[in-house]
């Protein structure tokens, strides 16, 4: 689900990026207000299981692949705007490290699998947790908040795909951007995610949500007691046997849908026909130079680059959520609120 | 009412100092204060891997094979590595260890722009990579071992013995001419009322004090130590033998430098 550079006209980033300012505005505020200081290393753990979960790609029939997002999961453990600032956070690495989708589309991404996505899971398993009495009630309701949550942002990429050759061509009808109009892009997009993908992320978030309310119970942040480091080390075992695994990822071949190379688009089948050309900027367009092209390393086999670049995704997922924590101020309350000069700060 | 008392000090006074900006003051005393918390809370750390001289060689050794190695492969592993360790930093530890590394990467890319406009953006992004790397392998040294171990472990590389003395005498006076600094500007703060245009001035003032202060005590420390026996020798007490840890270190090393010269056989061939 993670758009390429050039698939997206610059203008339709900007307008996304744009949509998404007041979204990390409002969340970052939120996130600082409400979630303590010792639970905000939290948010980096469950980033790093959003970046690992997208680098397991999972066959879609129809030669594409598909992945989970995790955003849900974050959203059903801190909140959702912790899971934008998180799923944020593991996009930016991506797209920046490892060229997985666009950073001039990193607005549009985000909008997709860091707003639309952990807003939508998290508020359908609101909605259908106290609904159902049974003590399942919100894993049935997590899944159906995962499933759904994928599947809007899912349509939102579509719709993005989808509008390009409408909006963007030359003068001959060939397309500037992504070549595939909406009546192509919806049904493509949605076939692999209302299945297999949307399964995955329905796995992914009940299993680990699972997971993690049993071994870690005041994980949540409506819990006040803090998290120790102990209580935490069967988490970060998960992390690292799912970073040791990651090679899985690669076991599925072919490209996801809308993430084909220049060199690859020309080729790909759809609704029986091959396209046949390049658009223009697909092959002209702007292009950031990365350090792990595709997570790979030219000389190093595939599997120990994509287990590099997994560690080095889930460790600065960690620090910058760290950092993030030591700017927050420690709240204590004094009691007096009327003296501004008393109003205690903390280093 | 007494008659000896002048009549001006009966008079009731409402003096209020005019207001001041004690900006140079307030800036000058926070980063002398700063430099001075940095030294006296590296030499409270107690998180360490291994023996300070393994983990002075293991550093050293990394930067070296990671500036010899002709491509990336090797610094990416390192990479990973050095983030993997920083995650044991404590919270502030951490932070002022990416500030550093972050800095130096950003002044390397700046030094490196021409690059991109010539053609190979890529040598700024892989240079640029590697001086991060390898600042945050020194600061995790230097955010995990107090100043003496460090200099304890100089000896032990056979580095000469006026070497570590200046080095220790100089670390140790840092804090202790900092004391005088920073005990100078809060008289200096102390004794300005109302408005005082001058401040700047009094720079010199500061400095020469704590210059004459640190030839004063240079000597007086001079003539202590050599009352006491020293004769310009360092004597390193034997310390324990090497734990599993050292040895574990070690090996890593051995791995390191085996990764290395596979790397470098794989771009050869």
């Amino acid at each position: 689900m993670h758009i390429p550079e050039n698939y997206l006209s610059p203008e339709t980033c900007a307008v996304m990026t744009a949509a998404m300012v007041p979204v990390w505005y409002k969340s970052v505020k939120k996130v600082r207000e409400t979630v303590p200081k010792d639970k905000i290393p939290l948010i980096g753990i469950l980033a790093a299981f959003s970046f690992l979960g997208m680098m397991f790609n999972i066959p879609i029939p129809g030669g594409t692949t598909g992945h989970a997002v995790g955003g849900t999961l974050i959203a059903l453990l801190l909140g959702p705007e912790a899971a934008c600032i998180a799923v944020t956070i593991a996009l930016f690495l991506q797209a920046l490290l490892f060229g997985d989708g666009g950073i001039l589309a990193f607005g549009a991404n985000c909008f997709n699998m860091a707003f639309v996505l952990p807003f939508v899971g998290h508020a359908l398993y609101h909605f259908i947790k106290d609904k159902i009495k049974a003590p399942s009630g919100k894993y049935i309701a997590a899944a159906i908040g995962a499933y759904a949550g994928i599947n809007a942002a899912a349509l939102c990429a579509a719709i993005e795909f989808g509008i390009q050759p409408y909006l963007f061509h030359d003068a001959a009808g060939n397309a500037l951007y992504c070549p595939y109009g909406l009546t192509v892009s919806i049904p493509a997009m949605m076939f692999g995610h209302l299945t297999i993908a949307g399964i995955a992320e329905v796995i992914y978030t009940v299993a680990i949500f699972a997971f993690v309310t049993r071994t870690v119970p005041n994980m949540a942040y409506a819990e006040k007691a803090p998290v120790d480091t102990k209580s935490l080390r069967p988490i970060l075992i998960l992390l690292a046997v799912l970073v040791i695994a990651v090679p899985l990822g690669l076991l599925a071949e072919g490209t996801a849908w809308g993430e084909w190379g220049a060199d690859e688009i020309a080729e790909v089948v759809t609704a029986g026909s091959a396209l046949g050309y390049v658009p223009f900027f697909l092959q002209n367009g702007f292009e950031l130079s990365v350090l792990f092209p595709d997570y790979t390393m030219s000389g190093l086999p595939d599997w120990f680059a994509y287990i590099l670049s997994a560690i080095i995704g889930v460790a600065l997922s960690f620090i910058i959520f760290r950092l993030f924590a030591n700017t927050a101020k420690t709240k204590t309350d004094f009691g007096d609120k009327d003296d501004p000069a008393e109003t205690p700060t903390e280093a | 009412m007494d008659p000896n008392i002048p009549t001006w000090m009966t008079e009731p006074e409402a003096y209020s100092a005019p207001k001041d900006s004690d900006g140079f003051l307030t800036k000058s005393t926070l980063t002398v204060l700063g430099v001075l918390s940095h030294i006296r809370e590296t030499s409270q750390r107690g998180l360490r891997w291994a023996s300070p001289p393994v983990m002075l060689l293991t550093v050293l050794a990394l930067i070296v094979l990671m500036a010899l190695s002709k491509n990336m492969m090797f610094s990416y592993v390192v990479l990973a590595e050095v983030l993997i360790a920083s995650l044991f930093l404590s919270g502030k530890a951490l932070s002022r260890s990416m500030k550093t590394s972050l800095s130096a990467m950003a002044f390397s890319m700046l030094l490196l722009l021409p690059a991109v406009f010539s053609g190979t953006p890529r040598t700024m992004l892989t240079v640029s990579i590697k001086v991060f790397i390898s600042v945050a392998l020194l600061n995790l040294v230097s955010q995990t071992l107090p100043f003496n171990k460090i200099t304890a472990s100089l000896k032990s590389f056979r580095i000469p013995d006026l070497f570590i003395f200046t080095l220790d005498i100089t670390l140790k006076y840092i804090v202790l001419l900092g004391d005088v600094c920073v005990n100078m500007l809060n008289a200096l703060r102390l004794r300005s009322v109302g408005k005082n245009r001058e401040k700047g001035k009094s720079v010199s003032g500061i400095l020469g004090v704590t210059f004459l202060k640190s030839r004063e005590m240079s000597e007086e420390m001079y003539g202590a130590m050599a009352c006491r026996g020293f004769e310009g020798e360092y004597v390193r007490t034997r310390e324990r033998q090497l734990s599993w840890k050292d040895a574990a270190t070690v090996l890593f090393l051995a791995g390191m430098v085996a990764l290395f010269v596979y790397t470098q056989r794989a771009i050869a061939g």
